[in-house]
């Protein structure tokens, strides 16, 4: 079975959580901006950090046969650095555009400050300027004040809540979160937060409409295989397959797919990882030249 | 920076002095802009409509339509007849048009479009930005531009950090059929885009212009590699040997001699075509070809 990870900070895991990814049937990873544990504190950090989302990254991600998106944005955290955020605020623009940037994200509170709700408004405004879904992260203290104020402020945006995902929900936010008609997420931590036996349950009473899994895997502790791991529990708990496809892979590809940079044919015409397929835009091999092949299992 | 070509070394075996390649920026603007519009016309009239209206962007302008461009213009390749490719090829020797997709070729005319719009100092500035912050096939597309550009030299720098990069597709993008690192990069350059292309897995009988850039300190170090695996008894690529003939010294004839005794068939093979004078680029093309399909 395929999945897709619509969550996962990749840049901090290793080469050996790609390959168990890709094992485990990870086809398409998102990963969204976010912060690195350390405060950034000049605008060129971010600005490293956004390109290498969608370049080393990315080509890092390909190495495993994984496909890599991202999402652009200036976090809650920092955005309390208000002229850093500033500054952050006017890079922005030059990775909206760019392939495979499928969202504007993680964006929201965290403290639900005044700079948080300021930069959090502004790059709303953003996501209609571009045309692009958002990725919203919930804020993990005061998380059902946090969650439902964000859906107010999305909402007297005018902003469509079939192209906001809000996640890190749990079973207190999940019935307004989807009474409201947003994509509600879930975050499958080890230990805290939600936990794959709490998420079947939230599947067997909400069903599988707008409903997402994802592993927010990053430095901390978290686990990359989060999702085929709730996919495979699902399956040994009677939940249908259909349901199973909707929250682990479908649904994710719905919502983010309306960026126009995320589609199935970019994964489900890749042939397994070789320098063929590096070679393609390339064509260095000529005249029968046999293309070295790494096969990865 | 203009007359860093007079301070290179010349390949030793040449007879008449190395000369780098001039490709003027005109006749490959004209080209992509008869071609594109010709495909795009056909096959997405509003793609070249959008296209077209780039040609006179701002600066601001022109940095957000070349990350759009996949967005507006198709990733597919387009078909280009043989009359079409010998024209590219007479405009520059190592172009391949057919191998790029159609957006790309529509980053290229963008970035030839605005490199005559603008003065060359905010053409290269904008042109760091777009290194800076490149999305991976955005680099490709600029690697594969830089021999089009205006004042190529100016762009040494992206070149040389192309070298370090460990991105294979952009990697590529500079080092093979492209006719930048042999015309614009000094010795030390050259010699490591040769080596770290071997270390990357990939072919080096793609790098433009190998055989013309051998020189003695290349030698040196694809022998001191070639000893290297031996020690880890690992494959050596063969084709290294076909820059190591080309510009031969003592200690690499020495080394050639023993390993055509005492190497692997593949190895010992490739050291008696290095050492026999009469061997031309075909013989190690169809060498090379044996060990790729041996791997």
């Amino acid at each position: 079975m395929k999945f897709i990870d619509p969550h996962i900070h990749v840049s901090a895991r290793t080469t050996d959580d790609y390959e168990a990814m890709a094992k485990a049937g990870v086809v398409a990873i998102i990963e969204p901006a976010f912060w690195l544990g350390q405060a950034r504190t000049t605008a060129g950090s971010f600005l490293d950090y956004f390109s290498s989302l969608v370049g080393f990254e990315r080509f890092r991600a390909s190495q495993f046969g994984i496909k890599h998106y991202c999402t652009i944005g200036l976090n809650s955290k920092e955005a309390n650095n208000v002229r850093l955020a500033e500054e952050v605020m006017d890079i922005l623009p030059l990775f909206l555009s760019k392939e495979g940037v499928v969202a504007i994200g993680e964006i929201g509170y965290d403290d639900m400050s005044e700079a948080e709700e300021r930069f959090l408004i502004e790059q709303l405004k953003l996501s209609v300027e571009f045309d692009l879904p958002v990725m919203i992260h919930t804020p993990h203290r005061n998380k059902k004040k946090g969650t439902y104020r964000t859906m107010d402020i999305i909402q007297d945006l005018g902003i469509a809540p079939s192209k906001v995902v809000i996640d890190h929900n749990n079973e207190e936010t999940v019935n307004e979160v989807l009474k409201r008609g947003f994509w509600a997420a879930f975050t499958i931590y080890p230990k805290t937060k939600m936990g794959n036996e709490r998420m079947v349950e939230i599947v067997k009473e909400y069903g599988s409409e707008r409903v997402i899994v994802d592993s927010a895997a990053d430095w901390g502790v978290s686990d990359p295989l989060a999702v085929p791991k709730t996919a495979n529990l699902m399956r040994e708990r009677g939940i249908s397959e259909q349901d199973i496809i909707l929250t682990c892979y479908k649904n994710a590809l719905d919502v983010y797919g309306q960026s126009g940079q995320f589609n199935e044919a970019d994964w489900s015409t890749t042939k397994p990882i070789d320098q063929r397929q590096l070679y393609q835009g390339n064509s260095v091999l000529r005249g029968g030249q046999a293309p070295r092949v790494d096969i990865i299992e | 920076m203009l007359f860093l070509h007079h301070f290179r070394k010349q390949p030793a075996h040449l007879e008449s002095p190395w000369i780098p390649a001039v490709t003027s920026t005109s006749p490959v603007m004209n080209f992509l802009e008869t071609q594109l519009e010709s495909h795009l016309q056909a096959s997405a009239p509003a793609a070249w409509d959008w296209l077209s209206s780039q040609k006179s962007a701002t600066s601001a302008k022109f940095k957000t339509a070349f990350s759009l461009a996949p967005r507006r213009i198709a990733r597919t390749p387009w078909s280009l007849d043989v009359k079409t490719l010998t024209a590219a090829s007479q405009l520059n020797p190592a172009w391949q048009p057919e191998t790029w997709s159609l957006d790309q070729a529509s980053r290229t005319l963008m970035l030839l479009w605005h490199a005559q719009n603008v003065s060359p100092e905010e053409f290269e500035s904008d042109l760091a930005l777009l290194f800076q912050t490149g999305e991976i096939r955005e680099l490709v597309c600029l690697y594969q531009t830089l021999p089009f550009l205006p004042h190529p030299v100016a762009y040494l720098h992206h070149a040389e950090e192309g070298i370090r990069t460990n991105m294979q597709p952009v990697f590529t993008a500079l080092a093979h059929h492209n006719t930048y690192p042999a015309d614009q990069l000094e010795e030390n350059f050259f010699n490591q885009l040769v080596l770290k292309s071997i270390f990357m897995g990939l072919s080096i009988l793609s790098i433009y212009h190998l055989g013309e850039r051998a020189n003695p300190a290349l030698t040196a170090m694809l022998c001191d590699f070639a000893r290297e695996r031996t020690a880890a008894h690992r494959m050596i690529p063969v084709e290294l040997w076909y820059p190591v003939s080309l510009s031969m010294t003592n200690q690499s004839r020495d080394l050639l001699h023993t390993f055509a005794q005492t190497h692997d068939p593949m190895t010992q093979r490739a050291a008696r075509l290095a050492l026999n004078p009469g061997t031309t680029l075909e013989d190690w093309q169809s060498l090379s070809d044996d060990y790729w399909k041996s791997m």
